[in-house]
């Protein structure tokens, strides 16, 4: 175990280094003027002069060689600075650290929201075969996986917020601001995670030990709670991790219409706007959060399961 | 003279021979295929319901030539916005065009682009997952890497910051999903291949000197061929909402083909003036994404009744 | 079996009360009363002028020495007036009283320092203001040199990015004065956080009438749909930009209203006039007749804008008699066959020696009404035998510079320094930065000279007209139409009836709320 753990870590600084320095190359190989897009927008719809565009050019470095600049932001990164925004001229680390918090409530509230809705309705879907309850958590499985997460932020919205005035159409700070945009997300998460609960389920208690377990007179309820749904969600401790890898990188969509201030609409105004030290710095943020779930992943299968081994396949 | 007209006869022969041997076999397969493995699919009405969706979607779609009442791309400013009517079975959008000629010329679109990236997908995902699957070593960690990479990401911001870059258009956006797309196949592949590679078949295969590639095309291919299946058509409608999702930020297909994602995001503005323009491509991409989930469901539970398939894509 | 049962039953009455708890929570907030909250699609930058100037103006922070009035002409603001010494000089005299949001009153010697940061740090300001030398002649009086003569001084000097600060603060604070600078107009800032929102608070020692709200949010709502959304349910009071279809909506709301401002922007196609065959005047011109730009206005705005004629909104520069071309598909078509383009393969596109008649058209998605614009373009072209490709691009102007285009759609906001001079210069002169098309016209290029050599008001204004008249006639940009800014307002709101025509002003002490 140890070696093992002792090995993930060491391949983690190559791998981070790699990952930046193909979107650094990747990044400046694109079409779009950096300097000429800040210069516009300080005046919408406005002209930016010539002299303007190039002035700033120098002050931002951007005509240096790229193999200097590269070497110049990894030096910088390695000492913990991510360098300046372009656009707002604060440090990255410091605007992405102002981000994270409503990034991380948002994703860990729309997972409880998923678990919440999904668990209980998968399990019972596999329990209770063929029930009514089955026929519904399918039909809400396959609906949440059919429609596209703008129509649902903006039909929620419109419903909860303009017609019934439940709850609070936008805005961030209180826990109703919370409600519309985790359930939003949450629903496309446990639309997934309810067919593979139901379906992770219904394969375990096929197994034979689960059938022994029957035949020496264990409750139905212990047999299910205490051993079938231990490795029944093995799975779903997968997907649950990559759905919250993904959640923390941000959830562009919703972000934009709730206007919660999150990663993800960062990350894209980036990328709009060709800020590139932000795109960077969002690039190694999304590495290393990937890697460290990766590597929880990894280890809570272990936990609950021994019996798998790491590794390469023996041939 | 006559002897190589004689040779040529009896090729001709042969061939015809081998024509008509080859037709009854594929007959033979099919006829099994569908009595044999394929029972289960053709008793469950879910599956039955999903295919016989796709179906009638297919067939509105190849057929939409003769079915569209109107040119679907005609602007007409004076007849904007005009409620279902007798010349417009479902009225016109907001630049006058025919809503019912929209949505069925935008099947074909849907459907051509959902397929084209399939079949790009599929393809890159086949020859990587094989290759790290089969020989393992550097290439299998080389490939793995950048599944791992790949995977890492939200798959949103890595196809914005694609088509961001080379700029918005259908070619682009196809790409950018075919990207974000092979990464969890390969892995899968790889995972089969592991998989069937340890049989004993394979050794004795390769005792009696068979080359490797012949190995894998007839053996492995053919063990990897169902699941694949399965889950591609599973993954249609995720690929279908991923484009759409590239449309609401404006990142796809471009004007003024018709294209359910674009029809919807269209409709945005609208939606509390003219709801049906959102209502239209929006219930005609839940019944195409439901109905390919039905069909995967139902072929997945006749093919892969225990389950062993799981998959890693989530979003 | 019957303990699972159990669990589900005991799940399902926590969910209850958890929902319950939650919309009791939702129902029990106290609305902020004296705050005023508004809905703004972008909020990019800092509120520093030399970064985000537009904005710390647009959100009553920041004061320039003159403003462009409604008249779109320049009014004293922190200057009260300008007098040209020669050619190169000019001598400012500065309002008395003002203080900055910190106390420290404003002179001649603050508004020195102020300058010469923002030359010093802005390009934009450096650029238009151009100055060589700053001289303190008295406490309130100021004199400029600038290198190059000018007779558009104060017009100039409406550029946010010249907004004055306190410059000893700006040193002293370092970089946090980019977030809480300290500048001179009705509001302080509170609170800054990008992307998000920003607060605003009354600033007590305003030098001008004393805003009648205490606090005032700015929240980024990038999308359309939901900002209105959110005035509907009262989340905002104000909302900034109702797209065109959102207008009716909010109308026909019974506690809100539309509020619109005249237009100052205008939307256009500019044509490559490098490339064959739209250097030819005759193609130019079938193509301005064959736009219906009454119908986009109608079809495609709802309404929302007028017809441009020329290429200044009349907000901007009023001219009496401006001739356009009519809305004629005939004589469009026949223009084209004299310019030798007849359709003989009846395929409902001409040709000319083989060549289909063929345009790729860019447009961008940052203004979402010129798609729809470029596909009825599309449509209507088509009648006339040309054939249109439109091409969405991500950045307008790379793609306009990269010159394999041969027509683009544009929005400009022509009420920049309120003078036509400088818009004709930027887009009409050879040369000009913003001339992207590659137009040159020797006639232009003349009257445009003219109306930067002329002294007074009138005669600038009349060779302007001038101007446009030539620039309709010979084509050098087809103009398409000016969409009205408009505003979507809850009915607690007061003193917001008609707002300044430059959104740039939006924030003044009169707007208040119930």
């Amino acid at each position: 175990m140890q070696t093992y753990l002792a090995r993930r870590l060491l391949f983690l600084p190559g791998l981070l280094v790699g990952i930046s320095l193909i979107s650094f190359s990747l990044l400046n190989l694109a079409p779009g003027d950096p300097a000429e897009i800040l210069l516009r927008l300080q005046q919408p719809g406005a002209e930016a002069p010539r002299e303007a565009v190039l002035a700033l050019r120098q002050a931002l470095h951007l005509d240096d060689p790229l193999p200097l600049r590269y070497g110049r932001w990894l030096y910088g990164a390695v000492h913990g600075d991510l360098g300046t925004s372009y656009r707002s001229g604060k440090s990255i680390l410091h605007e992405l650290g102002q981000r994270l918090p409503a990034t991380l409530l948002l994703a860990v509230a729309s997972l409880a929201m998923a678990l919440a809705l999904s668990l209980p309705l998968g399990i019972g879907a596999a329990v209770w075969r063929g029930s009514p309850l089955d026929g519904l958590s399918r039909c809400l499985g396959l609906l949440g996986t059919s429609v596209p997460s703008y129509v649902l932020a903006l039909t929620l919205m419109w419903l909860l917020a303009v017609k019934l005035h439940w709850l609070p159409a936008i805005g961030y700070g209180d826990p109703q601001h919370l409600v519309l945009p985790a359930l939003t997300l949450g629903a496309g998460v446990s639309a997934s995670l309810m067919r593979l609960t139901r379906a992770s389920l219904l394969d375990v208690l096929a197994q034979d030990y689960v059938r022994t377990a029957r035949a020496k007179g264990v409750r139905e309820g212990t047999v299910i709670g205490a051993h079938a749904l231990k490795s029944a969600l093995l799975p779903v401790v997968t997907v649950l991790g990559m759905s919250l890898g993904h959640l923390l990188g941000g959830a562009v969509i919703v972000e934009t219409i709730f206007g919660w201030p999150g990663v993800g609409k960062y990350a894209v105004d980036a990328i709009f706007l060709r800020d590139y030290p932000v795109i960077q710095g969002f690039v190694l943020y999304m590495a290393v959060i990937f890697l460290c779930i990766n590597l929880a992943v990894d280890l809570a299968y272990r936990w609950l399961d021994p019996r798998l081994h790491f590794g390469r396949q023996a041939t | 003279m006559r002897g190589q007209g004689a040779v040529k006869a009896s090729l001709a022969h042969v061939r015809g021979l081998w024509n008509q041997h080859a037709l009854l076999w594929l007959l033979s397969r099919l006829r099994l295929a569908i009595r044999g493995p394929l029972r289960p699919f053709w008793r469950d009405p879910a599956a039955v319901a999903g295919l016989s969706l796709i179906t009638v979607v297919l067939m509105a779609a190849l057929g939409s030539p003769l079915l569209a009442p109107h040119d679907p791309t005609a602007v007409n400013l004076e007849q904007r916005l005009l409620a279902p009517n007798r010349h417009f079975p479902l009225g016109t959008d907001h630049l006058g065009r025919d809503e019912l000629s929209r949505l069925l010329y935008g099947a074909r679109t849907t459907l051509a682009t959902a397929s084209v990236v399939l079949a790009t997908v599929m393809a890159i995902a086949c020859t990587l997952g094989t290759l790290a699957g089969y020989y393992g070593g550097w290439r299998d960690t080389v490939i793995m890497s950048l599944v791992d990479l790949l995977l890492a990401f939200p798959a949103l911001i890595l196809a914005v910051a694609i088509v961001g870059t080379l700029g918005p258009s259908l070619t682009h956006a196809m790409l950018a999903l075919a990207t974000v797309w092979w990464a969890g196949y390969a892995r899968l592949i790889r995972g089969m291949v592991l998989a069937v590679r340890q049989r004993e078949f394979i050794e004795a295969a390769r005792a009696l000197g068979a080359s490797d590639t012949r190995i894998m095309l007839h053996h492995v291919w053919r063990n990897t061929l169902g699941p694949l299946m399965v889950l591609a058509t599973l993954d249609m409608g995720g690929i279908i909402l991923g484009i759409a999702g590239l449309n609401f930020l404006g990142l796809g297909t471009q004007p003024p083909t018709p294209e359910w994602g674009v029809m919807l995001s269209d409709g945005r503005p609208f939606m509390q003036s003219a709801p049906r323009m959102m209502l239209y491509p929006g219930v005609a991409l839940c019944l195409v994404v439901l109905g390919f989930n039905l069909l995967g469901d139902g072929l997945r539970d006749a093919l892969d009744p225990m389950n062993q398939w799981t998959y890693e894509r989530v979003e | 079996m019957q303990s699972i049962a159990h669990i589900f039953r005991v799940y399902g009455i926590l969910a209850w009360l958890v929902t319950t708890f939650l919309l009791a929570l939702a129902n029990g907030s106290a609305a902020e009363e004296s705050t005023l909250r508004v809905g703004v699609p972008l909020l990019l930058q800092p509120p520093d002028p030399v970064i985000g100037g537009f904005n710390a103006v647009n959100t009553g922070l920041a004061e320039t020495l003159f403003k462009l009035g409604r008249d779109l002409q320049p009014e004293p603001w922190l200057a009260t007036g300008a007098r040209r010494l020669d050619g190169h000089s000019w001598e400012l005299t500065l309002q008395q009283g003002v203080q900055f949001h910190n106390g420290t009153l404003m002179d001649a010697a603050a508004v020195k320092a102020s300058l010469e940061r923002a030359v010093a740090k802005s390009p934009t300001a450096k650029v238009l203001l151009d100055i060589a030398r700053l001289e303190v002649k008295a406490p309130f009086t100021l004199t400029i040199t600038t290198n190059q003569p000018t007779l558009l001084m104060p017009a100039m000097l409406a550029e946010p990015t010249s907004a004055i600060v306190d410059a000893t603060a700006a040193q002293s604070m370092g970089n946090a004065f980019t977030e809480m600078p300290i500048l001179t107009g009705p509001f302080k800032i509170e609170r800054f956080q990008q992307d998000k929102e920003w607060v605003v608070v009354r600033h007590k020692a305003y030098w001008g009438p004393p805003p009648l709200v205490d606090r005032v949010r700015f929240v980024v709502l990038p999308d359309n749909i939901s900002r209105v959304l959110a005035l509907q349910s009262g989340d905002i009071d104000i909302a900034h930009y109702l797209a065109p279809e959102s207008v009716a909506t909010v109308q026909g709301t019974s506690h809100l209203a539309v509020v619109a401002a005249a237009p100052v922007a205008l939307e256009y196609m500019y044509l490559n006039h490098r490339r064959e065959p739209w250097n030819d005047a005759r193609v130019r011109a079938a193509i301005a007749l064959a736009i219906n730009r009454e119908a986009l206005v109608q079809g495609v705005m709802q309404g929302q804008g007028t017809v441009a004629t020329g290429p200044f909104p009349s907000a901007v520069l009023g001219c009496n008699q401006l001739q356009g071309p009519p809305y004629d598909p005939a004589q469009a078509k026949q223009l084209l066959g004299q310019a030798g383009y007849q359709d003989n393969d009846s395929d409902g596109f001409v040709e000319k020696e083989g060549q289909m008649l063929t345009m790729t058209l860019v447009t961008y998605r940052q203004r979402p009404e010129l798609v729809p614009i470029a596909e009825a373009i599309q449509a209507s072209l088509k009648t006339i035998g040309i054939k249109v490709a439109v091409r969405m691009v991500e950045n307008i102007n790379t793609a306009l510079e990269q010159r394999d285009w041969d027509g683009g759609l544009y929005f400009s906001n022509m009420a920049t320094t309120g003078d036509p001079y400088w818009a004709l210069s930027q887009f009409f002169l050879s040369g000009g930065p913003a001339n992207r098309g590659g137009f040159s016209s020797p006639r232009i290029d003349a009257l445009t000279h003219q109306v930067g050599q002329a002294a007074d008001r009138q005669a600038r204004e009349h060779l302007a007209c001038a101007a446009s008249q030539a620039i309709i006639d010979e084509v050098a940009v087809v103009p398409l139409l000016s969409p009205i800014f408009n505003y979507g307002v809850s009915k607690h709101v007061v003193g917001f009836d008609a707002p300044h025509p430059f959104f740039l002003y939006f924030l003044d002490s009169k707007i208040g709320k119930r």
